[in-house]
């Protein structure tokens, strides 16, 4: 047992930096482009919105971090589940590890991005303007940013186990479920969306008053737990017994 | 840590096709299988079920009297060697070497690079940028330096050319010699592997055919040769399964066991009597309906 636990951590580990090593390229051009943007051009008119303005990095690099995770989540299955396998790993030290190591991805991710957000506040200081409002806490937007992260993960790591073993169908069932969890997520915390649910929750209120103590922080962090939790088993469901393609 | 292998009952099927029909077999530890079939027999489903990459539909498969599917401790003893697809793999051959290094518990690392120095790998060149042949030697190297107690080859060796496969052969006895493990080599090359196999497994439809050891199943018929005619008397009435002739001598494969009778009339008969071969016999008993395994 004892040994079966060091491997899911040998696995984490190792699908973390493998990961991480791949985002490099795609962080340094977006920290570029960032950098040159703010140098060149006047976001005011580029958005042609005064409101908008500039939002900082974090909010730049917002949707390209996205967009890695999901990537990097259809990959997983066929890429890493499969190479485990072969390698005399079992599926299960795999999803372990992978869970974790999409959890660590996140969070370093958002460490990334909030230390370079943290120099941008000294070299410039601007407005800062996150979907949880107006100053939020460092602590939370880390919190809530990683939260998100990962759940592309998993709608990326869905989709992959979906069409992995049930192919064409796989497609058909697996993305709009990848999708509901995505929608879902956005719903619950989405300070620009006014959607009934959000009303309902009201969070841009209560992050901008400022108070944690209030029970409702937890709804959105309680449902969020709850769509994590079922998206992850059926990831696991899906790939439990799965047959390794040669 | 080696392995006894139980395969009971075994299936698999793909939509109608039967891969396995109720395949049932008993390996025992340390021993070198030959696994013999016709191309689609079945081999690489049965070896493909031995590394834990698909469940058997029906039957079980236990090893040291233990479920081997998603074991953890049970798969990694097990590799499994084939002709993997490499041409996406971007990895220099030793990062590539390193990564599977890293899980494999009997790994030894000095051999590994002395093997990709007999087999003239270069370490420092993306996998995919490797000529068939070599990935079919970096495939031989990592299976004979996991040390696995349970090593399985699949027909990893048709992408070498003859002198690498020799070399390959000539290895995989001295480690098996230094490290004894039960190691499974399938094969359509019967000819030119036979002489390494201790139990001969044949395949034919998904069915066994025939599991023995080898020199159990070269007993079980003789070659005569000699001139022709004193030849055709000598088996007249015998089971043939393969006939030559060159000028006037003529040289007959025949499947019955025979006499001290029978030799003692073939010496004075002046006649050859020889073994029977491995690959004649798979040729024999695979052989399809309409198809001619004497001509």
């Amino acid at each position: 047992m004892e040994q079966s636990s060091r491997k899911d951590l040998k696995i984490a580990f190792n699908m973390t930096f493998m990961q991480l090593g791949w985002s490099t390229w795609m962080i340094g051009i977006v920290l570029l482009l960032f950098i040159s943007l703010q140098v060149f051009v006047d976001f005011k008119i580029l958005l042609n919105d005064e409101e908008a303005a500039f939002q900082g990095f974090i909010h730049f690099i917002e949707n390209p971090y996205k967009i890695f995770m999901l990537v990097v989540g259809i990959l997983s299955v066929p890429k890493f589940l499969s190479w485990f396998v072969k390698t005399g790993i079992t599926r299960k030290d795999y999803f372990k590890g992978n869970v974790i190591a999409a959890l660590a991805l996140s969070a370093i991710f958002m460490m990334i991005a909030v230390i370079i957000a943290g120099i941008e506040q000294l070299v410039s200081p601007v407005s800062f303007v996150t979907y949880l409002g107006e100053g939020a806490s460092w602590f939370l937007i880390f919190l809530v940013y990683t939260l998100n992260l990962f759940v592309y993960y998993l709608a990326g790591w869905l989709i992959g186990a979906g069409y992995y073993r049930y192919s064409g169908w796989g497609l058909v069932l697996y993305i709009p479920g990848a999708l509901t969890l995505i929608f879902m997520m956005d719903l619950l915390w989405s300070g620009e969306l006014e959607t009934p649910l959000h009303r309902l929750f009201s969070l841009h209120q209560l992050l901008s008053l400022s108070v944690p103590e209030n029970l409702s922080i937890f709804i959105p962090f309680g449902v969020s737990f709850v769509l994590i939790a079922i998206s992850l088993w059926t990831i696991r469901a899906t790939i439990k017994r799965v047959r390794v393609k040669l | 840590m080696t392995a006894d292998i139980v395969i009971d009952q075994v299936s698999v099927k793909y939509k109608k096709f039967h891969a396995l029909d109720h395949v049932s077999l008993k390996l025992d530890r340390e021993k070198i299988y030959g696994l013999i079939g016709r191309n689609g027999a079945g081999k690489t489903t049965l070896l493909s079920l031995l590394a834990s990459f698909a469940e058997p539909d029906e039957g079980s498969i236990q090893v040291n009297g233990k479920p081997l599917f998603e074991n953890a401790e049970l798969m990694q003893q097990v590799t499994f060697v084939y002709e993997k697809d490499l041409k996406e793999e971007s990895e220099k051959v030793k990062a590539y070497l390193e990564a599977i290094a890293e899980y494999k518990p009997n790994y030894d690392a000095e051999y590994a690079m002395e093997l990709v120095e007999r087999f003239n790998l270069p370490l420092n060149k993306p996998v995919y940028k490797l000529s068939k042949g070599m990935q079919s030697a970096l495939n031989a190297v990592i299976g004979l330096a996991s040390r696995s107690p349970i090593t399985m080859f699949d027909e990893t060796y048709s992408g070498m050319d003859a002198p690498t496969r020799e070399l390959f052969y000539q290895e995989l006895l001295e480690d098996h010699a230094r490290y004894p493990r039960t190691m499974i080599l399938s094969t359509h090359l019967v000819s030119e592997m036979d002489y390494l196999f201790e139990e001969a497994v044949i395949l034919h439809k998904g069915k066994v055919l025939l599991h023995e050891p080898v020199d159990v199943v070269l007993e079980k018929g003789a070659s005569v040769t000699g001139a022709a005619d004193l030849v055709d008397e000598f088996v007249a009435g015998m089971n043939q399964i393969h006939t030559q002739k060159l000028g006037g001598t003529k040289s007959v494969m025949v499947i019955d066991p025979l006499t001290d009778e029978q030799l003692a009339r073939a010496g004075q008969s002046g006649l050859e009597i020889g073994p029977v071969s491995l690959q004649d016999l798979f040729i024999h008993l695979t052989k399809e309906e309409g198809q001619h395994g004497a001509k």
